[in-house]
C-alpha cells in the first residue's frame, strides 16, 4: 500500500510541475520617433531594461532636433551646429564611422550628410508645398561637393566640414538595435524580439520547437515568412506618402537627384546586421531591385534576402526566400 | 472491510492527509491555469508621440455598433489636429485624421494583435494586444 501512496504522491508532484507557465515580458519605449517594443520570452526584465537603456542612449546621441541636455555630452545636434572638432561618446564616433562605411558600400545612395536635403523635404511634406527646384538643386550640389562637404572621425573627435548637416535617420535605429543584440548575446539571452516600430526588427528565437517567428509584411495582406536569429529592415512609404498636385512624394530622398518620389510600397531586407540593413533598405529602395540584388551575396553583409512590393504585390523577392500565404 | 479501512487510515493518517492536500491543490492549480480567461480578449492602447492617451481598451467589451473617441492632438510645434477613432467589437480604426495621405484611415478596422495603425504624420499610434498567429509585422 505504501507503494501506491508513493505513486499517488509522485503523480501529484508531476501535476504540480505541469502548472508552471512561461512568463513573457513585453515592454515599449518611445525612441527614434517611434515605439520600440522589447519582448523577452524568458521574462527577463533586467535584459529588457539593459537593451532599452542602450537604445535610449543612441536615441540621444543621434538626435538632430534637440539640443543636448548636458553640454558636456554632445550629440548630433551639436555636430550640426559647429564646424569645430568635437569630442563625442565613442558610441557616436563608431556610429559615424559605420555610416561612412555604409555610404561607401552603397555608392552614396545612403548619405549621412543628407540633413539639409531631407529637412527641405520634411518641411515640404508637412506643409504640402513642393520645395523650389532652385533649393533642391542647391542642396544636391552641396551634397555632391565632397571636397568641401565631408566629416572626419579621429578616435572620438568628430569634425564636420562645410555646410552639409548630419541626418542618421536611415541608420541610427538599426545600428542601435544591432548593438542591443550584441549586448543581449553577451548576456546569454537567446529568446527575444526587438521591434523598432516595424521598420527595424531583431529576432532571437521563440521558445518553440523550431524557434521560428511568423513575420508578416504590412500592406501585403496574408503574406508571411518564418525567421529566427536575424534582422529585418524595411523602407516603406505608404504610411508617409503625401500627394501634392497629383504626384506622390515620400520621406526617402535620393541624394543624387534630390527627388522624393514614391516608388515602392515597401522594400524589406533580411540579414544579420540590423545596422547595415537599415541603411541598405533605404539605399535599395532608391536603387530598385536590379541594382539591389547585386548585393545579395556581398561578403561584407553575408547572405541578404529582399522583397520589393508595389500596389500590394511583390515585384521582386530573393530566390529561396519562402513567402507563404495564410 | 470497514474495519480494515479504519485500521489503514489510523495507521497512515498523516500520509493520507498529505496526499489529499496534494490532490486538492493540484486540481485547483490545474483548473486555474486551464480555465479560459481574459487572455482571449483584445486590447487597444492609443498613443500620441510618447503620451499614452488611452491604455488597454478592452475591444471585446464593445458591440457591433461603432463608438467614437475624439482626440485633439498637437501637430508640429504650434498646430493641432482632430483625430477620430472608431471602436466596435474586437476592432479599432482611425476614421478621421488631419493627415495628407489618409493612409491611417485607409487601413480600416484592424483586429489582429500583430498589427498596428500608425499615423506617422501626426505621430499617432494604435497598438493591439491579444493572441495572434503572427509574431511581428515588418513595414
Amino acid at each position: 500500500m505504501s507503494k501506491r501512496l508513493a505513486l499517488l504522491l509522485a503523480t501529484c508532484a508531476f501535476s504540480l510541475t505541469g502548472c508552471s507557465t512561461s512568463s513573457i515580458y513585453s515592454t515599449e519605449q518611445y525612441l527614434f520617433s517611434t515605439w520600440v517594443q522589447a519582448v523577452f520570452y524568458d521574462g527577463n526584465k533586467s535584459a529588457a531594461s539593459d537593451a532599452l537603456s542602450l537604445l535610449s542612449r543612441y536615441n540621444y546621441l543621434a538626435d538632430i532636433y534637440s539640443e543636448p541636455t548636458d553640454a558636456t555630452d554632445p550629440n548630433l545636434y551639436t555636430l550640426n551646429h559647429t564646424n569645430d572638432p568635437v569630442t563625442v561618446d565613442s558610441k557616436l564616433a563608431d556610429l559615424l564611422t559605420f555610416s561612412q562605411k555604409m555610404e561607401e558600400k552603397t555608392k552614396g545612395y545612403f548619405n549621412p550628410l543628407i540633413g539639409n536635403l531631407s529637412a527641405l523635404w520634411k518641411e515640404a511634406l508637412e506643409n504640402e508645398i513642393l520645395p523650389s527646384q532652385t533649393k533642391i538643386t542647391a542642396a544636391v550640389d552641396e551634397l555632391s561637393d565632397t571636397t568641401d562637404n565631408y566629416f572626419t572621425v579621429d578616435g572620438d573627435v568628430v569634425t564636420r566640414h562645410g555646410t552639409c548637416t548630419f541626418d542618421l535617420g536611415a541608420i541610427a535605429k538599426g545600428y542601435a538595435l544591432a548593438r542591443a543584440k550584441d549586448l543581449l548575446t553577451s548576456e546569454g539571452e537567446t529568446e527575444y524580439m526587438l521591434n523598432g516600430g516595424s521598420s527595424s526588427i531583431v529576432l532571437g528565437e521563440k521558445p518553440t520547437s523550431d524557434g521560428l517567428f511568423r513575420v508578416a509584411f504590412d500592406n501585403l495582406s496574408g503574406k508571411y515568412t518564418m525567421l529566427k536569429n536575424c534582422a529585418i529592415a524595411t523602407s516603406a512609404d505608404y504610411e508617409q506618402e503625401v500627394s501634392i498636385d497629383g504626384t506622390s512624394y515620400t520621406h526617402i530622398v535620393n541624394p543624387f537627384t534630390g527627388e522624393a518620389t514614391f516608388k515602392y510600397d515597401l522594400c524589406s531586407v533580411i540579414g544579420n546586421d540590423a545596422g547595415a540593413l537599415d541603411a541598405l533598405s533605404t539605399a535599395f529602395y532608391l536603387m530598385g531591385p536590379d541594382l539591389a540584388k547585386t548585393y545579395e551575396n556581398d561578403a561584407d553583409f553575408g547572405p541578404l534576402q529582399m522583397i520589393f512590393a508595389s500596389s500590394s504585390t511583390i515585384e521582386y523577392q530573393t530566390e529561396g526566400l519562402e513567402i507563404e500565404n495564410g | 472491510m470497514a474495519k480494515k479501512f479504519a485500521v489503514f487510515f489510523h495507521k497512515h493518517f498523516f500520509d493520507c492527509l498529505v496526499a489529499a492536500v496534494l490532490v486538492v491543490s493540484s486540481c485547483g492549480l490545474m483548473t486555474y491555469y486551464l480555465w479560459p480567461r481574459d487572455s482571449e480578449d483584445l486590447y487597444a492602447s492609443i498613443y500620441h508621440r510618447s503620451d499614452c492617451l488611452r491604455d488597454s481598451i478592452n475591444l471585446s467589451n464593445y458591440g457591433d455598433e461603432v463608438q467614437y473617441l475624439y482626440f485633439y492632438v498637437a501637430k508640429g510645434e504650434t498646430d493641432h489636429t482632430d483625430i477620430t477613432v472608431g471602436i466596435k467589437h474586437n476592432a479599432i480604426a482611425i476614421v478621421k485624421s488631419g493627415c495628407p495621405s489618409q493612409y491611417c484611415v485607409s487601413e480600416g478596422y484592424i483586429s489582429d494583435p500583430s498589427r498596428s495603425i500608425i499615423c506617422a504624420y501626426n505621430e499617432f499610434y494604435i497598438f493591439l494586444k491579444g493572441t495572434s498567429l503572427t509574431d511581428v509585422v515588418a513595414g
